[in-house]
C-alpha cells in the first residue's frame, strides 16, 4: 500500500543524485564469524539497495549462512531530514520508529518505503524528460 | 607419546640440507603451536629480526590428535614464525589452516617441518613419506595457488587419473593411495613479498594473517607437498571410537533435532550455534547443486562443494568480502584471493579506498594515484582489477601491497584515520572482527598478544545467538543467566559466574581478568596447540541436548588421552596453554614488547558505538542482554586493567615482562635466564 505521495522535482533530482562525503550515511553489515562492518553509502539508491535482510523463516533456518545488512533507523530519519528535507518520510520513518517492531521488521519497511520513494522520483523525472523531448520536438 | 610419528623434518633452504629433530626432545609441548613456539625459541637466536630475514624460523606443525578420528580436530595445521603483517613491529605470530595437509604430513611419517634460511633460487618441497627432496620451482614461479597444486600433483602422481588407487613413489612397499598429495603453496602476492600474502592449501584453505605468504616469498619458497601412505598408532583406538560417538550423539541429528522450528522441522538454532551440516560459507548464499565437504575427520562438515566449482571450499570472510555485485561476481571474487594467495582481512578495505576516494585524496590525478574504476565498485571489473594490482604490486598495488596500515603511514593518514575509524584496525595493524570496544576478550586478548585473535570461543554464545534472535523478533534460545551459569561450570579452574558480563562495569572487572587468561590459555593449549578447530570447540553451550551443556571440560581430555595414552586433565591443559602463553611473551618482549604499545588505535576510545551489539550484562543485581549502544572504552581504565592483568599472569606491571616467579611457575626458567641476559626480566 502506498504511503508517501507524488515527489516533486526538486526533490526527484536530489534523491537521484550522487552525494558528497560529508553527507554519507553509514550502514552496517552484520556477520557471524565477520562482526559488524561499516560500510559508507554515497546515495538513496545505494542506501536502499544496502538494507538487507532474509525473512525470519531464513533467519532462523540459515541463521550463521545469512547476514543483516542494517542502518540504524534513528540515523536514517536524521539523514533524510538533514541531505534530503523529505518531511513526509521522514514522518513516515517516525511512525516506524514509535512501533515495538524487530529489527527485521523495521529493515523491511525502511527498505519498502525507500524503494517507494526511488520509484517515484524516477517516474517524476521519466515524465520530465518525456515532457523535454516533446518541448524539443515542438520547437524543432 | 602414542599421536605422534616421532621424527620433525628440519629443512636449511640456503645449504638445501635436510635433518630431523627428534619429535620426544619437545613432547611436553604436545605439538602445534606450543611445539613450535618451543622450536623457534630454540633455533631463532636473534628474535628481533625481521620477518623477511633468511634467519627467521618457520614451523608447520600438526598435533598428536591430527590425522585421527577426533572430531574437528584432526585437520588443522599450526605455522608459525615472525609475521611481517602487524604493526609497527613485526611479531612472531602464528596461522592455522584447515584442510588434509597435517593428517597426510602424519601419514608420511612427519610431527611438523621447520624451515630455515633462504634458497637462492625458487624451489618447493616434495615429501613422498620419509623421503624428501628439494625440487626446483622455476617453472612454477609466477603460477597462482591452484596452478601450482595441480602442477606439483602431476609431477607427483605422473598420468594417473584422482579418481583410483595408485603406487606412490617407487619402491614397491611405499604404498598406495587414493589421494592426492596435500600441498601448501603460494600464489603471486607472496612471490611479491605481499605482507597481506596468504599460504593456500587445496581450494579454499588459507593461512592469512601474518603474512606468511609473503614470507614464504622471501625463502624462495614456492610449495611444500606431502604425500604420505603410513598410519598413525593410537593408544586406545577402542575409547577414541567410543568418545567420538558420545561426543557426535550430542551435537545436530539431522532425523529428530532436540529443538523444532515451527516451520520446515528446522532447528530454531541457526546453524552456527547448532552446527547443521554444511552452516558455511557463512553468507554464500549456494543457490546450485552442492554437498557439504569437511577438514579430514569431521563430521560437521560446514563447507560446500559446490557443482559450478566457485568458492569450492571457501569458508569465512573470503566468502563475504565483496557483496556489492550479486552472487556469482561474490563468489568467483572468493577464488581470486585462493589463485593469488592473498589475506581478505587486509585486502577487505573497499570503505576505506571509497571514503578517500570521495574526499578527493585518492584517485586518478589526486594525492594518492589511484586509477581503481570505483565508478564501476560492485563489477568484476573493479574486483579483478583491484586483487591483481595487489598480487603484482602494479598501481595502487604496489602500496597496498605492503598491507593497507602501512599504506595509510605512507600517505600520511594513519594517526588522523585512526583515531576517526574511517579505517576501523585496532590492534597492532589488523583489521576490526567484532566491536573492540565490547566484545573485550577478542580486543584484549589481541592487544596482549601478536594478532587479531580470530578465535569465536565465547562469541557464538554471548553475540551472535541474542543477536539473530533479536533481530529475528524471537526470545532468545537461552538466557543471560544461563550463559553465566553454564560458563561458571565449563570455565575451570577460574569458574567466576561473572566472566561473562559486558556492562560498562564488567569489562574491566576481575572476573573479566579472569575470562581473557581463560580464553588466552584455552586457546593456546587447546585450539593452537591440539588444533582443536575454532569452529567447533570449546563446546560450551549445546542446544541439542536438554540441559544446553556442551562437552567442553570432558571432551578435551577425552579424546586427548585416548589418543596419546597419557593421562592429563582438562585443567593440566589449561596450565600447560599457560606456559605457551608466557614462551609467547618471552618472545614478544626480546622483541621489544613494552606495556605502553599495549593500546588500542584511537577510535576505541574516542567513537561510541552506535549499532545495537547484543551481549550479556549484569546490571541492577540482575542478568539481561543489553544492545550496548553508545559505548566506547575508557582509556585510565584500560590501563588499571592491563596492571591488574599483568599481576594476574605474575607479570611485570611496570613493563608487562614475564617475571622469573612466573616464567619458573610453568618450567621457563631458562627462559627467564635468557630474559634476564637481555635485561628484559620482569621485576
Amino acid at each position: 500500500m502506498s504511503k508517501l505521495s507524488k515527489p516533486s522535482l526538486e526533490l526527484a533530482t536530489k534523491v537521484l543524485s550522487e552525494l558528497e562525503y560529508a553527507d554519507r550515511l553509514n550502514g552496517y553489515r552484520m556477520s557471524p564469524a565477520v562482526g559488524n562492518a561499516r560500510h559508507s553509502l554515497f546515495s538513496f539508491q545505494e542506501a536502499t539497495n544496502f538494507l538487507k535482510i532474509g525473512d525470519i523463516g531464513d533467519l532462523m533456518i540459515k541463521g550463521g549462512s545469512t547476514s543483516i545488512a542494517f542502518i540504524n533507523p534513528q540515523e536514517l530519519r536524521t539523514w533524510v531530514d538533514r541531505v534530503y528535507g523529505d518531511q513526509e518520510l521522514v514522518a513516515a520513518l517516525d511512525e516506524l520508529l514509535a512501533t515495538e517492531a524487530s529489527l527485521a521488521e523495521k529493515i523491511s519497511t525502511m527498505k519498502q518505503l525507500m524503494k517507494e520513494r526511488l520509484d517515484g522520483c524516477h517516474a517524476v523525472l521519466a515524465a520530465e524528460n518525456d515532457n523535454q523531448k516533446d518541448k524539443e520536438g515542438h520547437y524543432a | 607419546m602414542k599421536g605422534h610419528m616421532g621424527k620433525i623434518l628440519r629443512i636449511d633452504l640456503t645449504s638445501r640440507s635436510l635433518s630431523v629433530i627428534d619429535t620426544a626432545q619437545y613432547e611436553g609441548w604436545f605439538g602445534g603451536h606450543g611445539m613450535g613456539s618451543a622450536i623457534f625459541w630454540d633455533l631463532c637466536k636473534d628474535k628481533a629480526i625481521s620477518g623477511y630475514d633468511p634467519r627467521n624460523v618457520i614451523t608447520i606443525m600438526t598435533s598428536p590428535l591430527s590425522g585421527t578420528l577426533v572430531p574437528s580436530a584432526s585437520g588443522r595445521t599450526e605455522i608459525c614464525g615472525i609475521g611481517i603483517q602487524s604493526y609497527p613491529t613485526e611479531w612472531y605470530t602464528r596461522s592455522n589452516v584447515g584442510g588434509r595437509f597435517s593428517a597426510m604430513l602424519k601419514y608420511a611419517g612427519w610431527d611438523g617441518i621447520v624451515i630455515e634460511g633462504k634458497a637462492d633460487k625458487p624451489v618447493w618441497i616434495n615429501i613422498i613419506n620419509d623421503q624428501v627432496t628439494i625440487e626446483s620451482a622455476e617453472s612454477l614461479w609466477g603460477l597462482d595457488a591452484w596452478q601450482t597444486q595441480e602442477e606439483i600433483w602431476s609431477a607427483v602422481m605422473g598420468e594417473r587419473n584422482y579418481e583410483g588407487w595408485w603406487q606412490v613413489g617407487t619402491a614397491r612397499d611405499s604404498g598406495r593411495s587414493t589421494q592426492k598429495p596435500a600441498v601448501l603453496a603460494i600464489g603471486q602476492a607472496g612471490e611479491h613479498l605481499n605482507r597481506n600474502a596468504a599460504i593456500i592449501h587445496d581450494a579454499g584453505n588459507g593461512a592469512g594473517q601474518g603474512g606468511f605468504g609473503g614470507v614464504w616469498g622471501a625463502k624462495n619458497l614456492k610449495a611444500i607437498s606431502v604425500m604420505g601412505t603410513g598410519s598413525i598408532s593410537i593408544a586406545d583406538p577402542n575409547a577414541l571410537i567410543e568418545a567420538r560417538r558420545w561426543h557426535q550423539s550430542r551435537q545436530y541429528n539431522v532425523d529428530a533435532p532436540a529443538m523444532q522450528f515451527p516451520t520446515d522441522n528446522f532447528p530454531p538454532m541457526y546453524g552456527t550455534m547448532a552446527r547443521t551440516p554444511g552452516f558455511a560459507p557463512l553468507i554464500l548464499p549456494v543457490t546450485e547443486p552442492s554437498r557439504p565437504k569437511g577438514c579430514a575427520g569431521c563430521f560437521v562438515a560446514c563447507r560446500k562443494r559446490t557443482q559450478s566449482g566457485y568458492s569450492n571450499e571457501s569458508t569465512c570472510v573470503e566468502t563475504a568480502y565483496y557483496l556489492d555485485g550479486g552472487p556469482e561476481i561474490q563468489w568467483k571474487a572468493a577464488d581470486l584471493l585462493q589463485r593469488y594467495g592473498l589475506n581478505v582481512y587486509d585486502i577487505n578495505i573497499f570503505n576505506y579506498l571509497r571514503e578517500l576516494n570521495k574526499m578527493g585524496i585518492l584517485g586518478r590525478g589526486k594525492q594518492i594515484e589511484c586509477d581503481l574504476p570505483f565508478e564501476k565498485f560492485g563489477s568484476w571489473e573493479f574486483i579483478d582489477m583491484y586483487c591483481r594490482q595487489i598480487a603484482y604490486r602494479e598501481g595502487i598495488g604496489a602500496d597496498l601491497g605492503e598491507g593497507i596500515i602501512r599504506a595509510s603511514a605512507k600517505w600520511g593518514r594513519l594517526e588522523e584515520d585512526l583515531n576517526s575509524g574511517i579505517l576501523p584496525f585496532p590492534n597492532w595493524g589488523f583489521n576490526e572482527h567484532y566491536d573492540p570496544r565490547l566484545e573485550v576478550e577478542w580486543s584484549y586478548g589481541s592487544i596482549l598478544g601478536d594478532r587479531d585473535i580470530n578465535e569465536h570461543d565465547f562469541n557464538w554464545y554471548v553475540h551472535w545467538m541474542p543477536m539473530v534472535t533479536a533481530a529475528a523478533g524471537q526470545p532468545p534460545a537461552y538466557s543471560a543467566e544461563k550463559i553465566s551459569e553454564i560458563f561458571a561450570k565449563k570455565l575451570s579452574p577460574y569458574n567466576d559466574p561473572m566472566m561473562p558480563d559486558y556492562s560498562e562495569e564488567g569489562i574491566y572487572s576481575d572476573a573479566k581478568i579472569k575470562s581473557v587468561a581463560w580464553h588466552r590459555h584455552y586457546t593456546r593449549f587447546y585450539k593452537q596447540s591440539m588444533l582443536f578447530c575454532d569452529w567447533a570447540w570449546p563446546d560450551l553451550i549445546n542446544v541439542n541436548v536438554p540441559n544446553l551443556e556442551g562437552t567442553t571440560g570432558e571432551a578435551e581430555p577425552k579424546f586427548i588421552n585416548a589418543v596419546t595414552g597419557g593421562n592429563i586433565t582438562f585443567e593440566e591443559g589449561m596450565e600447560l596453554g599457560r606456559k605457551i602463553w608466557n614462551l609467547d611473551r618471552a618472545i614478544w618482549t626480546l622483541q621489544g614488547r613494552h606495556r605502553d604499545q599495549e593500546v588500542h588505535a584511537g577510535y576505541v576510545y574516542n567513537v561510541p558505538t552506535t549499532v545495537p551489539y547484543h551481549l550479556p550484562v549484569y546490571e541492577n543485581g540482575e542478568w539481561k542482554f543489553s544492545t550496548c549502544e553508545g559505548r566506547t572504552l575508557d582509556r585510565n581504565k584500560w590501563e588499571d586493567f592491563k596492571t591488574r592483568y599483568y599481576k594476574f599472569e605474575g607479570w611485570d606491571p611496570e613493563t608487562g615482562w614475564p617475571t622469573r616467579a612466573a616464567l619458573s611457575s610453568v618450567g621457563l626458567g631458562q627462559v627467564a635466564d635468557e630474559l634476564a641476559k637481555n635485561d628484559r626480566l620482569g621485576k
